[in-house]
């Protein structure tokens, strides 16, 4: 159980660091054209295309003291945990709040612009309540996808019991040592989680749909 | 000058430009659907291309789209409360309730019907350009049924008659458009060119629309059963003379504006006896001129002080048989039902002329 109770820590502060970033980045991507566009498009797809150890050994090389040394004392944290989490967690949560933004209706914001309302009242009254939603299911399934972040919090965290021993950890662990029962709990434990995010996230883009 | 357009715009293919200097607050823009009248007119708002006239219009612009674009997730009231605050002081009411659409405040927006939507959208674009601001209309009279119709038409005729507004009015209904606009342009295509035509008067460039080309106003004084009877002219000093009309949803007292198509109105010169006409008036001709193969004459309507004229074609036979000329008398006939209703005005009340 501790496991889990870590592995809810590492999420959370995971979506604490990257939600913002990640809306942003989709508001971005749906709604600016500027140059470099693709190459940012890019960057933030990164981390689905090349193995998560290798984004983990960027993480420890950034942090490290054998590379950029940005904060060499948080390796092996929990903080580090939710870093390599996080990152693996954006590009799904800026892909799927593109898409939310790019389904609200830019003629809807010009309209609401033509009257008289200001840019952030546009933004606020009209962007994010009609991308809400979408935005939600978002941060859920990104939410999910740090839950079970695996290959890169095991380079920068590495498997410290009751500090980033999370259940993907956890079960890596009673697998090497032989333990299947005990993987197995695990491996059910993260079914479940997995299985209510994708669930709250589904409902979430279905009455979103209806909506508009 | 009320309006000086002058835009071009490229859009898929087609050359768009669209000149207008005019002296007319209302214009009318007519043309078959998909030439691209949306198009110009949101050139014209700078809402595409890179020609923004906003800032040249000088005054607040109420845009009613085709979409309507009303936000789905507001409720009807907050899209007021929003983005009018206050605005219209105690016209606001009156437009609500000349729209019908008091009832409607607490419905979110994505509930509305088509017709329920576009009378919000109009109603928003009203506030929006204020009595002195700028109005454009696309397409506003779509889904709404005729009871509807006739009322909207009778506030936007008010609003014109009494306010300083500009309006730019896209429909494809010749009825509409004839009575309030002073000039319309027709959209013309030739190959990939879309260009707005001269501006002309509405009753020659509907012509080929059936338009009802007499639009008299007049006021009801009784309704008995399917007819009611109507009196032309202002009925004061001047007089007036009576018209029996279709009923259609009138009540005693109101105002109307009724629509007379020339072509539905015969010329004699003696009382023809028993005909089933109910409307057979006296009157004087003002002018003739020729029309094409036809001579295009104006009547004035004895009894009325000259104030009501109509309109109509005659083959240049008929002229030549019954010696007609400026100042000889005639006789008018026409059936009930070739009157119809097209407008019923809205009291503005006392806040109406600003």
């Amino acid at each position: 159980m501790e496991a889990l109770w870590v592995s809810l820590q590492v999420a959370t502060w995971a979506l604490a660091w990257v939600s913002l970033p990640g809306i942003a980045l989709g508001w971005l991507l749906a709604r600016k054209r500027f140059p470099g566009r693709a190459l940012v498009d890019g960057l933030v797809q990164l981390p689905l295309v090349v193995p998560a150890v290798a984004v983990g050994y960027g993480l420890l090389w950034l942090l490290g003291a054998q590379g950029l040394a940005l904060a060499p004392e948080v390796l092996f944290t929990r903080t580090a945990a939710s870093l390599a989490a996080g990152v693996m967690a954006l590009p799904l949560i800026a892909r799927l709040a593109q898409v939310a933004f790019e389904g609200v209706d830019p003629r809807l914001e010009r309209m609401a612009a033509s009257t008289g309302l200001g840019r952030g009242a546009v933004f606020r009254s009209v962007t994010l309540p009609l991308a809400g939603r979408g935005l939600v299911a978002a941060l859920v399934l990104g939410f999910g996808r740090a839950l079970g972040e695996f290959g890169a919090t095991v380079v920068v965290a590495g498997l410290v019991p009751g500090e980033t021993r999370t259940l993907a950890l956890g079960i890596f662990e009673e697998l090497q040592l032989g333990r299947g029962d005990a993987a197995l709990e695990l491996a059910g434990l993260a079914a479940v989680c997995g299985l209510v995010a994708t669930v709250v996230a589904a409902r979430l883009a279905r009455d979103g749909g209806r909506e508009r | 000058m009320s309006w000086n357009i002058d835009i071009a715009h490229r859009q898929g293919g087609l050359d768009l430009a669209w000149t207008l200097r005019t002296e007319a607050r209302f214009v009318g823009v007519h043309g078959a659907s998909g030439l691209g009248k949306t198009t110009l007119i949101e050139t014209l708002l700078g809402w595409r291309g890179r020609f923004g006239a906003l800032d040249r219009f000088g005054g607040a612009v109420g845009y009613l789209p085709q979409d309507v674009l009303l936000m789905p997730h507001w409720t009807v009231a907050e899209h007021f409360e929003r983005l009018v605050p206050g605005a219209g002081g105690a016209r606001r009411d009156v437009i609500f309730q000349a729209l019908g659409i008091d009832a409607l405040m607490a419905r979110p927006a994505r509930l509305l019907s088509g017709g329920e939507a576009r009378r919000v959208g109009l109603a928003r674009a009203l506030l929006v350009a204020g009595g002195e601001g700028v109005l454009v209309l696309d397409e506003p009279f779509e889904a709404l049924d005729r009871p509807r119709r006739v009322r909207v038409l009778g506030l936007l005729h008010e609003l014109a008659a009494r306010t300083q507004l500009r309006c730019i009015l896209v429909s494809h209904r010749a009825d509409e458009l004839a009575l309030l606009a002073e000039v319309v342009q027709r959209l013309e295509a030739e190959g990939t060119q879309r260009r707005m035509g001269p501006p002309a008067a509405p009753n020659a460039a509907l012509a080929r629309e059936g338009v009802h080309e007499n639009r008299i106003a007049a006021t009801v004084c009784a309704v008995d059963g399917d007819v009611a009877i109507c009196v032309v002219g202002d009925g004061g000093s001047a007089g007036g003379v009576e018209w029996v009309v279709p009923a259609d949803g009138l009540e005693s007292g109101a105002r109307a504006i009724l629509g007379l198509r020339g072509d539905d109105v015969l010329l004699g010169l003696d009382d023809p006896g028993r005909v089933s006409a109910r409307n057979k008036l006296e009157g004087r001709v003002t002018a003739l001129r020729p029309a094409g193969a036809y001579v295009e004459l104006d009547v004035a309507l004895e009894g009325t002080g000259g104030t009501v004229t109509l309109s109509t074609h005659l083959t240049r036979g008929a002229v030549a048989e019954l010696e007609l000329e400026a100042g000889a008398p005639v006789r008018l006939f026409f059936k009930t039902r070739a009157v119809r209703l097209l407008a019923l005005p809205v009291e503005l009340g006392p806040t109406g002329v600003r």
